[in-house]
């Protein structure tokens, strides 16, 4: 395997230097396939070879090597390269020097690990969807890898629709009997006796407390829909039980919102437990409540733009054709301004409504991104959907920002710090 | 986002016929004025206002607190504006009113276990048994409470406290049953329902339903209940349970074998019922070869009488499932059995006519179209039937047959567009057959315009094929397509492969035409078609799809995949404004299957 790299490496080197050129992957309208660009930077980065991200030109173009075979892989994939010979780069570092823009080198593929049960469907989750639509490897683990210290072998962890308060998205009661849930709940229970855990509601806890260590250590967090909300609500239950009795066998603890240490969690503070078991929903962190009666419409979101040169962390999560784009539905969807700590870094926002869209954030030596919202391209998502085909939607601005995240890891770490 | 909602399971089943049963006995006992309200109130839930609707409601519970109409809807409603806790003084209060009422105990239950309150669950359970110690009904619905919020161990108590206050068994067997069933204690589980089945046929259907609930998850404990059931002396009916418990457990061969045993020895009655359910559950079980076994018995078992309304929804059964002789067998007992000229009869004869001829059994097909005619002159479907047989006619490479059916049924053109387009397509084949291309292409045209689905589809692609066509390949194609249709696929396609070089525009897309009918028949002829289509007609429309084929055919051989994936990857790259660029790409990465590494 690392001859046939190596092979691959040298064989780029070469072309690239008898080619004397590079290629530019355009990101702006242009572009033919935005998702599986991606794909193509990242497999330049996987065959050891390097690329550059030009933050704000042309939408976030990539530059990589000129190579027949970076040529080719482009053409498989769809995506659209432009040559460029050594006078127009000239031109085009001229451009991004004079203006808000910047290059971001990219060094090395990142190690991706998705957060997800066994045996779940990779259509259900977003992330797995764009990662294998774009071509980009990732490993799968659950509870048990997690609380065996694992994650620190990977560079990147994904977490979606998990709820981490251990109540199986308070699904349970509206839901008894049916074999899915029966399934979920088995296996949950089945790992919280493996591990020794009284109820699954301690094996969520102690699996928070897991990934906040691996943020703390250096680890790159992102977590969309339930995965959000109910990772801070587990961090900060640590001394409180939240969970109703359908998921340890006891009530919450009466006044259980007042017990929460809002010290331990990312994101969010001060917020007001939803207590009622029969209501999917678990806090007022989430402004849409989308399976309560007091359910908000969706808008649209806005990205903010930042100082590419200044801020190029937050510039690469916002990266962009479209600075508006249309909400979708979670579990969790958005998150109310009053409940954000002050140093969360909001990287989008639905103008004067009392929520945000996307949020980033520093903890201990890394970082954590929260994008709420189950699916960019499924806006309603009712399970039972057909899955989302991104042969659809090649060109899914939200999509983009889940794969801003992906490669956002790659970039060569001084250019990282903020 | 929102969940389907589940299937109803276990103990729920006594709730859901309770659930049933309740709306009409309580709008009976609801006067007229409170009615309407209800109903004003069920207006605006409707409407989205179930603010509004809650406040009628209440409204109505102030002046009758135990109105049970009210009160379901109230929770109803309630439920759905995620406020079940309002509802509890309103229950409290209509208990307090009507304490003898067990609906009102059963909601008051149901409320308290879905705000997660346990310990009033137990509460309330308790009062309730205290309040009717010898009645069932507040055991087995403190059970399901118990049940619902994960408690199954007290629930298991609950209902084994019922059954001793109610002088032992077979009391509440059906939702002990239960509760063994889905914590996987087989045996106890087969013990109970052994005991609902001895309680008589009043009880079979009930524990026929409990059976198929279980069927997916607990077939082992439906396994041992068919041992119980089914010994060596037993009576016939319980035979009969086991027989369909046997198909719910998926074991089709003890089933089919046990009801062989118990039909021999029951009488005419018995022997239908028995068919009936079997078939019944081999439907339900997804067990087709059963359940047309059953059928068979079925019509064996019933009198002549009753046989003709039986069996044409059988042979439709048959049919479904790709049998045709089964459905040709029990068409031809109705055709000879139904009073001639009745609607069955007449339907009978149409569907047996039209299997026959597509099981290319033309001669019998038609006799049945002359005597279908003798007896419907006037029928309207007759021209559509004529075509039918006329086209299996010239399947079996009868031209004249075909023909003569033609001149001797149709003295009009027929009118509906189905029967025209097939008749049409008869039409344009005998033309092309006779090198009449001017003719058949026309004739295939107007088939194209006045079919669906498949058969026009292969009526466009033979006009297109003509209207390009040289004189030899129009004559291959003919002799090509006459093989097809008799069957000889291997010599049709080879006609098409052997053509000698010449300048046509039809040349690629007559090879594709070639080649895809040999694929459907597995030929390996399919690769010298579509290798011909590629290396004669690079720059065709017709060679992304020759090279698309081609990859197929190498993924599906062992050790094929790596070929399979270069020819997409030359489809792509080669042609990239090909339309099948799209599908060679998502082919390519589920062969790649690169991600995930893990």
């Amino acid at each position: 395997m690392r001859t046939a790299l190596l092979t691959v490496a040298l064989a780029l080197g070469l072309a690239r230097a008898s080619a004397a050129q590079d290629l530019l992957v355009p990101m702006d309208a242009t572009q033919s396939n935005h998702l599986r660009a991606y794909g193509l930077a990242y497999w330049v980065l996987k065959q050891d070879g390097s690329a550059e991200w030009l933050l704000n030109y042309r939408s976030g173009s990539f530059l990589l090597p000129d190579a027949p075979e970076i040529r080719r892989e482009a053409a498989l994939r769809g995506v659209r390269v432009e040559p460029v010979s050594g006078d127009g780069l000239a031109a085009i570092r001229a451009e991004i020097e004079r203006s808000n823009m910047e290059s971001v080198l990219l060094e090395k593929a990142p190690r991706i690990a998705v957060y997800t049960p066994p045996n779940s469907s990779p259509w259900d989750d977003a992330v797995t969807l764009a990662l294998r639509y774009a071509g980009i490897e990732y490993e799968d683990l659950w509870d048990g890898e997690v609380l065996k210290g694992e994650l620190p072998r990977f560079d990147w962890l994904h977490l979606h629709h998990e709820d981490f308060t251990g109540q199986y998205s308070k699904f349970y009661l509206t839901y008894a009997g049916a074999p899915w849930l029966a399934d979920e709940v088995a296996r949950n229970r089945d790992m919280a006796q493996t591990f020794g855990f009284e109820n699954v509601p301690a094996l969520k806890k102690a699996v928070a407390a897991k990934i906040r260590e691996y943020v703390e250590g250096g680890g790159f967090l992102f977590a969309m829909c339930t995965a959000t909300e109910t990772l801070d609500l587990a961090l900060a239950a640590a001394g409180a039980d939240i969970a109703a009795a359908f998921a340890d066998g006891d009530p919450m603890d009466p006044g259980a919102s007042a017990k929460l240490d809002w010290s331990r969690s990312l994101a969010f503070q001060g917020a007001e437990l939803v207590e009622n078991p029969a209501v999917s929903a678990f806090s007022d962190i989430d402004g849409h409540q989308v399976n309560t009666p007091w359910r908000q419409p969706l808008g649209a979101f806005q990205l903010f733009d930042f100082s590419a040169k200044i801020d190029p962390v937050p510039a690469m999560l916002t990266q962009s054709h479209e600075s508006v784009i249309e909400d979708f539905y979670g579990i969790t969807t958005s998150f109310r301004r009053e409940r954000l700590k002050p140093s969360v870094l909001v990287l989008a926002e639905e103008p004067a409504a009392p929520w945000v869209k996307y949020i980033h954030g520093n903890f201990g030596k890394g970082t954590w991104t929260f994008l709420g919202g189950h699916d960019p391209e499924d806006p309603q998502h009712v399970v039972g959907d057909p899955p989302t085909d991104l042969d659809l939607h090649p060109h899914s601005p939200g999509y983009r920002l889940i794969l801003n995240n992906v490669l956002f890891p790659a970039a060569k770490k001084k250019q990282l710090r903020t | 986002m929102a969940r389907r909602r589940p299937r109803t399971a276990s103990l729920a089943g006594c709730a859901l016929w309770l659930g049933l049963a309740l709306p009409v006995f309580a709008a009976a006992q609801t006067p007229f004025h409170e009615r309407q309200r209800v109903l004003e109130a069920e207006a605006r839930e409707r409407a989205g206002d179930l603010a509004g609707a809650q406040r009628i409601l209440q409204e109505v519970l102030t002046a009758r607190p135990a109105d049970l109409s009210a009160i379901l809807m109230l929770e109803r409603v309630s439920r759905s504006a995620g406020d079940l806790e309002s509802v509890l003084p309103w229950i409290e209060r209509a208990l307090a009113a009507a304490p003898e009422q067990a609906v009102l105990r059963q909601v008051h239950l149901r409320i308290l276990g879905d705000l997660g309150r346990t310990r009033e669950v137990g509460l309330a359970g308790a009062e309730w048994i205290r309040s009717a110690p010898r009645e069932l009904s507040p055991y087995r619905e403190f059970a399901l409470a118990l049940a619902r919020i994960g408690a199954r161990d007290s629930a298991l108590a609950i209902l084994e406290r019922g059954r001793r206050a109610a002088g032992g068994p077979p009391a509440l067997a059906a939702e002990l049953a239960d509760l063994h069933a889905v914590q996987g204690r087989w045996a106890l589980a087969a013990g109970e329902w052994m005991r609902v089945a001895r309680q008589g046929p009043a009880f079979k259907a009930l524990l026929i339903e409990k059976l198929r609930l279980h069927a997916s998850t607990a077939a082992p404990g439906i396994r041992l209940l068919v041992d119980s059931l089914w010994r060596p002396g037993a009576p016939p009916e319980l035979g009969a349970l086991a027989a369909v418990a046997a198909t719910y457990a998926g074991d089709e061969m003890r089933a089919r074998q046990i009801a062989a045993e118990v039909l021999a020895l029951v009488d005419s009655r018995a022997r239908r019922e028995l068919a009936e359910s079997l078939a019944q559950a081999a439907r339900e079980a997804g067990r087709p070869g059963l359940a047309s076994w059953s059928y068979e018995q079925l019509l064996d078992a019933v009198p002549a009488a009753e046989w003709v309304p039986l069996a044409l929804p059988i042979a439709q059964f048959h049919l479904s499932r790709g049998d045709t002789v089964a459905a040709t067998a029990v068409l031809q007992r109705t055709v000879d059995r139904a009073p001639p000229g009745s609607p069955t009869h007449r339907s009978a004869s149409a569907l047996l006519l039209e299997v026959r001829a597509a099981r290319g059994e033309g001669a019998e097909a038609r006799a049945l179209l002359e005597e279908y005619a003798r007896r419907h002159p006037k029928d309207a479907s007759l021209p559509r039937l004529a075509a039918v047989v006329a086209a299996a006619h010239l399947r079996a490479g009868d031209r004249r047959g075909a023909e003569k059916i033609l001149e001797r049924f149709l003295s009009a053109e027929p009118s509906d567009a189905k029967a025209l387009g097939l008749l049409a397509a008869v039409r344009g084949r005998i033309a092309l057959y006779e090198g009449k291309w001017d003719e058949a292409r026309d004739a295939l045209r107007l088939a194209a315009s006045a079919l669906t689905g498949v058969t026009r589809t292969e009526a466009i692609e033979l006009v297109s094929l003509l209207e390009a066509c040289t004189p030899n390949e129009c004559r291959a194609l003919a002799a090509a397509l006459r093989a097809i249709e008799a069957g000889e696929v291997a010599e049709g396609a080879a006609r098409v492969l052997v053509l000698p070089k010449e300048e046509s525009g039809a040349r690629p897309g007559l090879l594709l035409w070639a080649a895809r009918h040999a694929q459907a028949a597995r030929l390996p002829l399919a690769a010298p078609l579509l290798e011909a289509a590629l290396r004669d007609h690079p720059q065709a429309a017709e060679a992304p799809a020759a090279l698309l084929g081609l990859a197929e055919m190498a993924a599906a051989e062992p050790g094929g995949m790596a070929r399979a994936q270069a020819m997409l990857e030359r489809l792509i790259l080669e042609y990239p404004g090909s339309a099948l660029v799209p599908l060679a790409r998502r082919r390519l990465e589920e062969l790649r299957t690169r991600v995930p590494s893990s």
